[in-house]
């Protein structure tokens, strides 16, 4: 068997091999090319209105105009009735949706209005805009909602409660989804997600008052279900028995999970048998499930060898603790999280000896840690206060030189059971980023996948597109939004000087050798890599093509290489 | 009907519908090996045609050969999707592991499928462009050279240069 670093120069037959293996194109999906040619004619129709908006501004070609229009008109009208037709035969809508906008549950039209939405949902292909699609249609959940109340119309009100529920469940899964791609993006788009189940909580919780009947049980339900998702504070999976059946709250190894409206339960699950809780915990700790199910795969908590499994802290002693009623010694060597208390969610890993004891090697909280941006109140030996929440500080937590009140900072902390926040780690918040415009919008740009909002005297140097590598300054609002101040094209070499990703060795550059292959005015190819020149690029005078070379350069994080010294290598 | 070789008039129903029916499988193609993921590459070949779009309707001329253009369009959206990925394993820093159909090596070999294509993406762009269309949309050399805009003659050569930097990106010097 081949070991990873046993390898030789490609021969010809491998790379054709290779390039044969990764040329083989599965067949494309029917519905996802529809969908893509859908888009393209919507974006084809909205191309010729715009030339046509614009040419009837221009004077100039007014006779010119005038031949078109008529024509314009037609093939506009052409592809408006084909991406409408696509459109209806993917998701069932057409043109009637923005005349049922404003339908309500039991209103004719209210298929059409949450068909266009799904049908929106399937063309946006972007993670971030179907959680902001998901919170804006659950907004439009909450006005139908109202809406209903005003009409009295109260039967009608599980269908839009229910909706509601599940656009949060899915802009959260969106999250999910996104959190293993951009930690930034995940970050912000989480703060918009508790930012806006903070108002529909309030929004439902007003709702609620207005209703007398058996129905405001539901609609505090969702207001319950609001408050739990907007504290939202990390997915959960864990395997436990079931100890208590209740409809609203199950007992699962000792464990007390919520149960909501939402929640999936597999049936005939019975006391005493192994189930897999899925589900999110709130700021607080509880546990919220969102699926129940039989487990039979024997990932339960297992009596031999070794392993690690979540659970909840029962005691704790200096040579021992009690998780889950399962007692584990504890000895020299065991790594501990500073902050567990008794009633703590933890992750433990143990190993079992041959006196058939459970050894704990590492407890830790089970939960990620949580991150806060905000601005230093109060500063003192055993605590600190940042924007009202007081946080305990622990042997081991870091604290960034020269912070003082007033400061704006970042915080990564833990949580406890008891609701205490333990701190790990506190600095300067920054203030500033270097990365490549991904996107430009009107009213918000992304660089490095971050989401900056523009204010009317955000500054923006003339001339900056999409790819360019630039200089974002900013500041964060308390509801965790990324206001751009201003923003500047970044000399690629003095970028270095930052440190901020631009350089993977960390300030060291590296060297090689090789052949000179090509020679352009802002790039030269070695060895098949290609350098891109900076202004200060040395360059040892006479070097040409086929000159054996020693390159001095460093890889910036998008993976490009820049040349800073290049002379003949004499050896 | 054939408009790889003709700037689209931008009235012309049928030119833009044309344009798409004849390329965005082959853009697909290119999107999926690039990236390895059939949504990944559906939102390429998305973007790639709406960006087309938005150019013509900024009135900007269109020079050159269109399927180039779109190649070009789609190779940046890559280069930018691997950029937000910001992926940790430095692929290209890694040594190559024997080729071998071992089951065993599965592993490293879709391994040196990934690092290919991130090779691949590190050619110069006409040498990625005649390594696509020539070895794997198996063109022949006039079709190929026509949209490079060289002689037959310098697109084999340029093949096998481009060869040649395949090569050598997985030499064990590189280590």
């Amino acid at each position: 068997m081949h070991k990873k670093n046993d390898y030789h120069p490609m021969t010809d037959a491998e790379l054709e091999g290779l390039l044969a293996e990764i040329g083989q194109v599965p067949q494309r999906n029917p519905d996802n090319a529809a969908r893509a040619k859908a888009r393209y004619l919507i974006a084809a129709g909205r191309c010729l209105q715009a030339i046509t908006t614009e040419q009837t501004t221009k004077t100039r070609r007014k006779k010119e105009f005038k031949e078109m229009q008529p024509f314009l008109k037609r093939f506009s009208l052409a592809f408006t009735l084909a991406a409408v037709l696509l459109v209806f035969l993917l998701g069932g809508v057409g043109v009637t949706a923005a005349a049922a906008s404003s339908a309500l549950p039991g209103d004719p039209l209210y298929g059409v209005k949450t068909g266009w939405e799904r049908t929106r949902l399937q063309l946006t292909r972007q993670d971030f805009k179907k959680v902001e699609l998901n919170l804006a249609y659950a907004q439009n959940r909450l006005d139908e909602i109202e809406a209903l109340i005003t009409a009295e119309r109260l039967d009608d009100l599980e269908a839009p409660v229910q909706a509601y529920e599940t656009c949060i469940l899915e802009a959260l899964a969106g999250l999910e989804g996104i959190r293993s791609n951009s930690l930034a993006a995940d970050s912000q788009l989480g703060r918009a997600i508790r930012a806006s189940l903070g108002k529909y909580t309030a929004d439902l919780e007003t709702l609620s008052n207005r209703v007398q009947t058996q129905r405001r049980e539901r609609l505090e339900e969702a207001t319950l279900f609001s408050k739990s998702a907007g504290a939202y504070h990390g997915k959960i999976e864990f395997v436990g028995t079931v100890n208590a059946i209740d409809p609203n709250l199950w007992i699962v190894s000792g464990l007390e999970v919520i149960i909501t409206a939402s929640t999936e339960v597999e049936m005939g699950i019975d006391l005493g048998q192994q189930v897999e809780v899925k589900g999110w915990v709130d700021a607080l700790g509880s546990i919220y499930a969102r699926k129940i199910e039989h487990e039979a795969d024997g990932r339960a908590f297992n009596l031999n060898g070794k392993g690690e499994f979540l659970g909840i802290v029962n005691e704790i002693q200096p040579d021992y603790w009690i998780v889950n009623g399962i007692r584990f010694e504890v000895s020299a060597t065991a790594k501990i999280e500073p902050g567990i208390g008794v009633g703590d969610f933890v992750e433990v890993e143990f190993v079992r000896n041959n006196k058939d004891e459970y050894i704990l090697r590492e407890a830790e909280f089970a939960l990620d840690d949580n991150e806060y941006y905000g601005t230093v109140d109060e500063i003192h030996t055993e605590y600190w206060v940042i924007d009202g929440l007081r946080f305990e500080l622990l042997p081991k937590s870091k604290i960034e030189k020269g912070i003082k009140v007033g400061d704006f900072v970042e915080v990564e902390f833990v949580r406890n059971a008891s609701g205490e926040n333990y701190l790990l780690e506190v600095e300067f918040a920054d203030s500033e980023i270097y990365g490549v415009v991904d996107e430009i919008h009107t009213d918000y740009w992304i660089v490095n996948g971050i989401r900056f909002e523009l204010l009317p005297n955000s500054k923006i140097e003339n001339g900056i597109k999409v790819s360019d590598f630039v200089e974002v300054e900013f500041v964060r609002n308390q509801a965790g939004e990324y206001i751009l101040l201003e923003v500047e094209h970044k000399d690629a070499y003095n970028s270095s000087d930052a440190g901020y990703g631009y350089n993977r060795h960390g300030g060291d550059d590296d060297e090689m050798v090789g052949f000179v292959d090509e020679i352009h005015s802002d790039y030269w190819i070695i060895n098949g890599i290609r350098f891109n020149l900076l202004p200060k690029s040395e360059i040892e005078r006479g070097i040409k093509v086929g000159d054996f070379v020693e390159v001095e350069f460093f890889k910036n994080c998008a993976g490009e290489y820049f040349l800073l010294e290049v002379e003949h290598e004499d050896d | 009907m054939d408009v790889q070789n003709q700037a689209p008039h931008i009235f012309d129903e049928e030119t833009l519908i044309a344009l798409y029916d004849d390329h965005s499988d082959s853009i697909y193609r290119y999107a999926f090996r690039s990236l390895g993921e059939a949504n990944l590459a559906e939102d390429c070949v998305a973007d790639v045609f709406i960006r087309f779009l938005e150019r013509v309707a900024t009135g900007k001329a269109l020079t050159g050969n269109i399927r180039a253009y779109l190649y070009r369009v789609a190779h940046n959206w890559v280069v930018d999707h691997y950029r937000r990925e910001k992926p940790e394993a430095d692929l290209e820093a890694q040594p190559l592991p024997a080729h071998n159909a071992n089951p065993e090596n599965r592993l490293f070999e879709k391994e040196n499928q990934a690092r290919l294509r991130q090779a691949l993406l590190a050619l110069p762009e006409d040498q990625r462009l005649v390594i696509e269309l020539r070895v794997m949309e198996k063109w022949p050399y006039e079709a190929v050279a026509d949209v490079l805009g060289k002689s037959v003659e310098a697109s084999r050569a340029l093949q096998y240069r481009a060869l040649k930097k395949l090569r050598q990106s997985f030499s064990p010097q590189w280590m």
